[in-house]
């Protein structure tokens, strides 16, 4: 069923930021025709660095990006419904409802001056007709799912009381509140410590084998997209260069970026050397046409000057953005 | 936290203490250089016994020094001296007028916060509409006009060219507690408006800006990002999360226009020949009236004192966040 129809389906998205009045009068492309999708029970890992367009694809598919930002082109079908385009008082019924969204830093995702409470309670008013008084107990019972101690006493503390865990955990318990069909979440563990950051993955991981979730997981870290995913995109400069199943993406990377990322990070045995990969992502205004990651490429060919097409990769599990991809299965 | 908090309240009735003295100190030494009151007291055909008689019955052949000690004594006991002109206690000439200025002030902030709080947001929240650009030039025109011309300018207009409103004086009053206040009566409150309108319109332009920069600031905040990644109604993302957050610079420059307001609308209350304390004082500088000067400028000192802990009791309100730690700020 999850095959015939996911839940959400992101098609050929492209998000531009419109020309300034400048010298350079074109405007520049955030996202650049990123299609992937995602069924009910999975979670999909994004990964890349930043500035790659991690977190324009999800402020894209919630329709929070920050004009003059926009999304000009593609679909972004979910449940069916087409969300490019459909006006605001619509997506807003969808936002923390049917798509939850938790972020990075949760000291900056709540607001400082006002409860705990306060900002479960307006959430819930904001989907549920429902009293007060019952939004207050639907709040406490929020809070006593995600394992925060002594809710009823969190909900009259304001968030610079809490530990940054707790935070997160409030963060989370707000994303579940209306038991959403999509979360997005955007490096919601990055600012966490290594416990807690495990804790949370595993509390993900159990909401999604519930089967009605889906989690579209946005991380720089490929080994917490590895613990966590089904499935792994990896993202380069507005694109997603490389998409398979997490232990096929790990174990044999085709594109060169995706190994490359792997070869940096600490995964042989102890003492073995790290590779980086040479220079810099590119900027917004300056990405190379063709393969955006030709520059830093060893195995450029004069053919990556143009757009390298999407195709399967060998092993049939996912697809590459590559004209050269890597030998898969030499790791 | 309320023991320090009523150690800050000792802290400050004793700063505003030193500043009473120190204000009273420089008045009776700076009249003393303008000139000798009984020159204009005593008519110009008396003799050299009838001027000393004058002088001795208000204390004046004393020497400036125990005049000042003398004022001092008094002062303790709640007298602040008679008026050398009118014959009647100064402070109850000052108390008398009180009302009258206040009421001006306050009607000149609530239209000044009111239009500057709701315009600085609209300028803020969309900053490329052209009603934006309009009311940020505007809001230059407002800082930069002298308010005596404004003040004639509003007279010219809206009095004698279309007849309008009336120019002067408070109009009709109802005594509610035993004062008149022009505000209850149609034509009180046609009286009002044009001097409201002069004293607002620079703290206008001021909060106007004030207000639009804390929004452009706070937009892209996190939690305001996540107040509407959770769906919360545009009103309440605006209404709440992004007012509170700015709030407290606009409160501490209300509090301060206030008080501006009510010690300097002399320029004004001269304009529109409101019968306010403005009057008074310019009136007793004329004629070195110094009980009356004296009472006025306690009056002042004390408002003062008064605003600005209001302000900071305000702060605690409005940010849990502000401890008793950020207290130390000066009268």
């Amino acid at each position: 069923m999850t095959a015939t129809l996911p839940l959400l389906e992101v098609r050929g998205l492209r998000t531009e930021l419109p020309a300034r009045h400048g010298a350079l009068n074109v405007p520049l492309n955030v996202l650049d025709g990123v299609s992937f999708s995602l069924g009910r029970g999975r979670i999909l890992g994004l990964v890349g660095e930043s500035g790659s367009g991690k977190s324009a694809t999800a402020f894209s598919i919630m329709g929070l990006l920050d004009p003059p930002a926009r999304v000009a082109g593609g679909s972004i079908r979910f449940a069916g419904r087409e969300l490019a385009g459909l006006p605001e008082r619509e997506l807003r019924r969808l936002r923390g409802n049917r798509i939850a969204m938790i972020f990075q830093d949760p000291m900056m995702t709540l607001n400082p001056v006002l409860t705990i409470g306060a900002q479960i309670v307006e959430t819930v008013l904001a989907h549920a007709r429902v009293g007060r008084a019952e939004a207050r107990r639907r709040a406490r019972d929020a809070l006593g799912r995600v394992g925060v101690p002594g809710p009823e006493e969190r909900l009259d503390a304001h968030p610079h009381e809490l530990s940054g865990g707790l935070r997160q955990r409030v963060a989370i318990a707000i994303a579940l509140l209306h038991e959403p069909d999509l979360i997005i979440a955007d490096e919601p563990t990055t600012a966490l410590d290594a416990t807690i950051q495990a804790q949370i993955l595993r509390e993900i991981r159990g909401l999604v084998e519930g089967g009605r979730t889906a989690v579209l997981w946005i991380t720089h870290d490929l080994s917490v997209a590895e613990q966590l995913s089904d499935e792994i995109a990896v993202m380069y400069a507005g694109r997603i260069v490389e998409q398979a199943p997490a232990g096929e993406l790990l174990s044999r990377p085709a594109h060169p970026y995706t190994a490359g990322l792997l070869a940096s990070l600490p995964r042989g045995p102890r003492g073995s050397r790290l590779t980086p990969i040479p220079g810099l992502p590119p900027t917004l205004s300056g990405r190379p046409a063709g393969c955006a990651f030709r520059p830093r490429c060893a195995a450029a060919a004069p053919a990556c000057a143009a757009d390298p097409p999407w195709r399967g990769r060998m092993d049939g599990r996912g697809g590459v953005r590559c004209l050269t991809p890597g030998p898969e299965g030499s790791r | 936290m309320t023991g320090s908090m009523a150690g800050w309240l000792v802290r400050r009735s004793a700063q505003a203490a030193l500043v009473v003295l120190a204000m009273t100190v420089i008045v009776f030494v700076g009249l003393h250089v303008a000139g000798n009151p009984v020159d204009i007291l005593v008519p110009p055909e008396a003799d050299a016994a009838e001027r000393a008689r004058i002088a001795a019955s208000f204390g004046l052949d004393q020497p400036l020094w125990r005049q000042y000690l003398l004022f001092v004594a008094r002062a303790l006991q709640g007298d602040l001296g008679r008026s050398f002109i009118y014959n009647q206690p100064a402070l109850a000439l000052v108390v008398e007028r009180l009302p009258a200025t206040l009421e001006l002030s306050l009607a000149a902030l609530v239209l000044a916060a009111g239009l500057g709080i709701g315009l600085g947001l609209y300028a803020g929240l969309r900053p490329r509409a052209a009603a934006a650009r309009l009311i940020m030039a505007g809001s230059v025109v407002g800082l930069s006009l002298p308010g005596f011309w404004v003040g004639l300018m509003l007279v010219i207009g809206f009095s004698v060219r279309l007849g309008w409103l009336p120019s002067s004086g408070r109009g009709e009053t109802v005594a509610v507690l035993g004062v008149g206040w022009s505000f209850l009566t149609a034509d009180g409150l046609a009286h009002l408006i044009l001097p409201a309108a002069n004293l607002a319109l620079f703290k206008l332009a001021l909060i106007l800006r004030l207000t639009r920069a804390g929004v452009r600031e706070v937009v892209h905040l996190d939690y305001v990002r996540f107040a509407r990644a959770r769906g919360l109604a545009p009103s309440r993302v605006v209404g709440v999360h992004i007012l509170r957050a700015i709030l407290i610079p606009i409160v501490t420059v209300i509090g301060l226009e206030f008080c501006s307001t009510v010690a300097f609308s002399m320029v004004t209350e001269s304009i529109f020949a409101w019968p306010g304390m403005g009057r008074l004082m310019v009136e007793s500088i004329h004629v070195l009236d110094r009980p009356v000067i004296v009472a006025y400028l306690v009056a002042v000192v004390l408002l003062f004192v008064a605003v600005n802990l209001l302000a900071d009791i305000l702060y605690r309100l409005l940010d849990p966040r502000v401890g008793t730690a950020g207290a130390g700020r000066g009268a």
